[in-house]
C-alpha cells in the first residue's frame, strides 16, 4: 500500500503522516465496528445523570451535575480535544446512539428537502443558542439546562425519525457546526492513505456501505449485523451518511469522525491522519458533500458566527457589558433584556462583520487589484478568521474548564450523598482548579495562535489571488486580524463577571 | 404488533419525562413556614469583598428563636467557582452575625443554614445581583 522510496530523505507516503489507527490498542480500538457505541454508552449514562439532576437536584448551578458538566467540564474538553486532536466529540455523540436504537423502530422514509441543503437552519440555530444562553442564563440553570438536553435529544429523534442518513448532523446540530468549523484547525483528518487504492476500487463501499444481496444473506452460516433495504439488498456496514466521499474528500468539515468509512473500506485504506491545522481553510478545491468553499455563503456564515460569536459570548462575561446595556436601554428607552440584547447580536454578529470584511474587500480590489467582485472576496476571506475565533473559544472555555475541572468532584459528592451514598467524607467545596494567574498567560497563548494562525491564512489566500503584490492584498486583513485579535485580548483581561442575567441588578 | 410496540416506547417515554417535569417543578425549598426570617448586610448594598451580614429569626408570634446555629455559605451564579463559607455568631436572642468574604464581582447567591436548637434545619437563600467592586 505505502509507496517505497530508495530516496532516504524522501519518507514513504505511509510513513509521512502519524495515523491513529496504526497506533497499538487504540488504532485496534477504533477499527472496531462497535468502537463509537462503547464511547457513545458512557456520554449518553452521562447525559441521563445530567438530566436527572438537572430537573431533580439543587437548582443552584454551581453544585448542580447538569450546569456543571455541561458549562464547564464538556465545553472545555470540547474545545481541547479539537485543538488537539480532532471531532472526537461528534465520534462519541450520546445524541446518535439513541437515534440509532430508535431507527431500530422507526426508519426514515423520506430525503431531506433540498432547499434546505445547506447550513443555514444551523447557522440560525447557532445565534439562537448564543442569545438564548444570554437571554435566559443558561449557564445558571440546571432546570433550563436539562431541558437543553431533552429538548436535543427529542429534535434528533424527530428529525433523523423522519429524513434519511445523518440529516441533523449535517443540516441541523449547531454543536455538530461549531464542532466542523473548529475541526478545520485539528492536527487529525479521516483521509484515504492512498489514493492509487481508491482509484483501482470498484465498490465504492466508504460512501456506499457494505452490501450484500438478500439472497446471498439468507445462506445458511451468513453473519451479519445488516440493515435491511427496499432495493433488494442488507446494508452489512454503511458508508458515509454526511456524503463525504473519501476521495474527493477534503478537510474536516462535515466529518464527523464516525468512522463508517474506516470500517466498510474493504481495502483498509482510510486513516485518521496527521495534517497540518488549517490547511484546508487555505485552499479552495472542490470539496465532496460541500463543494466549493467560495461558493458557500452558508459555510462563510458559520464561519463568521463562530468567530464573532465567540466574541459576543465572552463579552457576555465581562464588566463592560452592564455600561452597553444601560446605555442601549437609555437609548432605545427598552425596559426588557431581549432587544437590547437583540441589538448587541445584531451589532456584533451583523453590522460588525459587514463593515470589517466589506471595507477590506473593497481594499483588497482598491490595492490588490483582486478581480473578485465584494462578496466573492469577503466570503473567501472569512475563512481566514476562523483560527481567531477558535481562540477565543479556546481562552474563554479552556478558563472555566482549568479554573473549574475539580468542582465535578464535590458536586457529584453532594449528590451522591443526597442518595445516601457518602463517598470521601463531606463535599470538599474548595476543590476548584487552576489559578487564574496560571491560566491567564495559557489563554494569551491561544489568542496569539489564533491570530497568527488568521494571519497566515490571510496571506496565503491574498498571495493566490494577487500573485503580483500580495502584500497590498493581504494588509486590508491583516487589519482584520489586528482588530480582532486586539478585541480578544481587551475582553479577555477585563475583571469577569460570573453573571447570572443580563439586565440583571 | 410492531406498530403497537413503537407507541408503547414512544407513550414510555413522554410519561417518563412528563413524571421528570412534574417532580422538578414541584420541588419544595423545604423552608419552615412558622418562621419568620429577615437579614440586613453592611455595607447596605453588598459589593465584592468582606461583607456583614445579620440575621434575624423569630416564631410567626414575635418570640425570638435563640440558640440556633446559623452558617453561611455564597455561591457565583455560574459553575466552576468555589463557594465561600463562614459561621455567624449570637448577638442577642434570634440575632445572627457573620462576615463573608465575596471575592468576585458578579451575580452572587447567599445561602442561610439554619440549625434550630429542636434539631429541625432549613435553608434561606438571598440573591445578589451585579456586585460590584467599591
Amino acid at each position: 500500500m505505502a509507496t517505497q522510496s530508495s530516496n532516504p530523505e524522501v519518507l514513504p507516503l505511509e510513513a509521512a503522516h502519524f495515523d491513529l489507527l496504526r497506533v497499538p490498542l487504540i488504532g485496534g480500538f477504533l477499527r472496531w465496528r462497535h468502537s463509537r457505541t462503547i464511547l457513545q454508552v458512557p456520554l449518553f449514562l452521562v447525559a441521563v445523570v445530567m438530566i436527572l439532576h438537572g430537573l431533580l437536584g439543587p437548582t443552584l448551578a454551581p453544585k448542580n451535575l447538569a450546569s456543571v458538566l455541561t458549562w464547564i467540564h464538556f465545553r472545555g474538553a470540547l474545545v481541547l480535544v479539537l485543538l488537539c486532536a480532532g471531532n472526537f466529540f461528534c465520534l462519541a455523540c450520546p445524541f446518535m446512539l439513541v437515534r440509532n436504537a430508535a431507527r431500530r423502530l422507526f426508519r426514515p422514509r423520506f430525503p431531506w428537502p433540498r432547499a434546505l441543503r445547506n447550513k443555514w437552519i444551523s447557522v440560525a440555530l447557532f445565534v439562537v443558542i448564543l442569545f438564548t444562553y444570554e437571554l435566559f442564563s443558561l449557564w445558571s440553570s440546571p432546570w433550563w439546562t436539562a431541558s437543553l438536553a431533552i429538548a436535543y435529544f427529542v429534535a434528533v429523534l424527530f428529525i433523523d425519525g423522519l429524513f434519511k442518513h445523518a440529516s441533523f448532523c449535517k443540516f441541523v446540530c449547531p454543536i455538530g457546526q461549531f464542532n466542523f468549523i473548529a475541526s478545520t484547525l485539528s492536527p487529525l483528518e479521516v483521509q484515504v492513505r492512498d489514493h492509487g487504492v481508491c482509484d483501482r476500487c470498484r465498490t465504492k463501499d466508504c460512501i456506499r456501505g457494505r452490501r450484500q444481496d438478500r439472497i446471498e444473506q439468507a445462506a445458511p452460516g451468513t453473519k451479519s449485523h445488516a440493515t435491511g433495504n427496499a432495493n433488494g439488498f442488507v446494508i452489512l456496514q454503511r458508508g458515509c451518511e454526511l456524503a463525504l466521499f473519501q476521495p474527493q474528500k477534503v478537510g474536516n468539515m462535515d466529518c464527523t469522525f464516525c468512522l463508517d468509512c474506516v470500517h466498510a473500506c474493504p481495502h483498509d485504506n482510510v486513516g485518521v491522519r496527521s495534517r497540518l491545522p488549517g490547511a484546508e481553510l487555505m485552499v479552495n478545491p472542490i470539496r465532496s458533500g460541500i463543494g466549493y468553499f467560495s461558493r458557500r455563503k452558508d459555510i462563510a456564515a458559520l464561519a463568521l458566527v463562530f468567530t464573532f460569536g465567540a466574541l459576543v459570548n465572552a463579552f457576555g462575561m465581562v464588566s463592560p457589558v452592564y455600561a452597553v446595556e444601560a446605555w442601549l436601554t437609555r437609548l432605545l428607552s427598552l425596559s426588557h433584556a431581549a432587544p437590547v440584547l437583540g441589538v448587541i447580536f445584531a451589532t456584533f454578529l451583523v453590522v460588525e462583520p459587514a463593515i470589517l470584511l466589506g471595507a477590506a474587500a473593497w481594499l483588497t480590489r482598491a490595492l490588490g487589484g483582486s478581480t473578485l467582485r465584494l462578496v466573492p472576496l469577503a466570503v473567501r476571506y472569512s475563512y481566514a478568521l476562523v483560527p481567531l475565533g477558535f481562540g477565543m473559544w479556546l481562552a474563554h472555555y479552556g478558563f472555566h474548564f482549568l479554573t473549574g475541572i475539580l468542582t465535578i468532584v464535590p458536586v457529584t459528592q453532594s449528590a451522591l450523598a443526597n442518595l445516601g451514598v457518602h463517598l470521601f467524607g463531606a463535599p470538599h467545596w474548595t476543590w476548584t482548579g487552576m489559578p487564574a494567574r496560571f491560566v491567564q498567560p495559557m489563554e494569551l497563548g491561544f489568542l496569539l495562535l489564533g491570530f497568527a494562525g488568521s494571519l497566515f491564512i490571510s496571506y496565503q489566500l491574498a498571495e493566490e489571488d494577487c500573485a503580483p503584490q500580495p502584500m497590498r492584498a493581504f494588509l486590508p486583513w491583516a487589519a482584520v486580524c489586528l482588530l480582532i485579535g486586539l478585541a480578544s485580548v481587551w475582553l479577555m483581561f477585563q475583571p469577569m463577571e460570573m453573571r447570572a442575567m443580563l439586565m440583571g441588578g | 404488533m410492531v406498530r403497537n410496540r413503537r407507541w408503547s416506547v414512544g407513550f414510555s417515554v413522554l410519561v417518563a419525562l412528563a413524571g421528570l417535569y412534574a417532580i422538578g417543578c414541584s420541588k419544595s425549598p423545604g423552608a419552615l413556614r412558622n418562621i419568620a426570617f429577615t437579614y440586613e448586610s453592611d455595607p447596605k448594598s453588598p459589593r465584592a469583598g468582606l461583607n456583614t451580614f445579620t440575621v434575624t429569626l423569630t416564631r410567626a408570634s414575635g418570640q425570638p428563636l435563640a440558640g440556633a446555629h446559623v452558617s453561611l455559605e455564597a455561591d457565583m451564579s455560574h459553575a466552576g467557582m468555589a463557594p465561600v463559607f463562614a459561621e455567624a455568631r449570637e448577638l442577642a436572642p434570634g440575632r445572627y452575625q457573620g462576615t463573608i468574604d465575596l471575592n468576585m464581582r458578579g451575580d452572587w447567591v447567599v445561602l442561610f443554614h439554619i440549625k434550630l436548637t429542636s434539631g429541625e434545619t432549613f435553608d434561606r437563600q438571598v440573591e445578589l445581583r451585579n456586585l460590584q467592586a467599591t
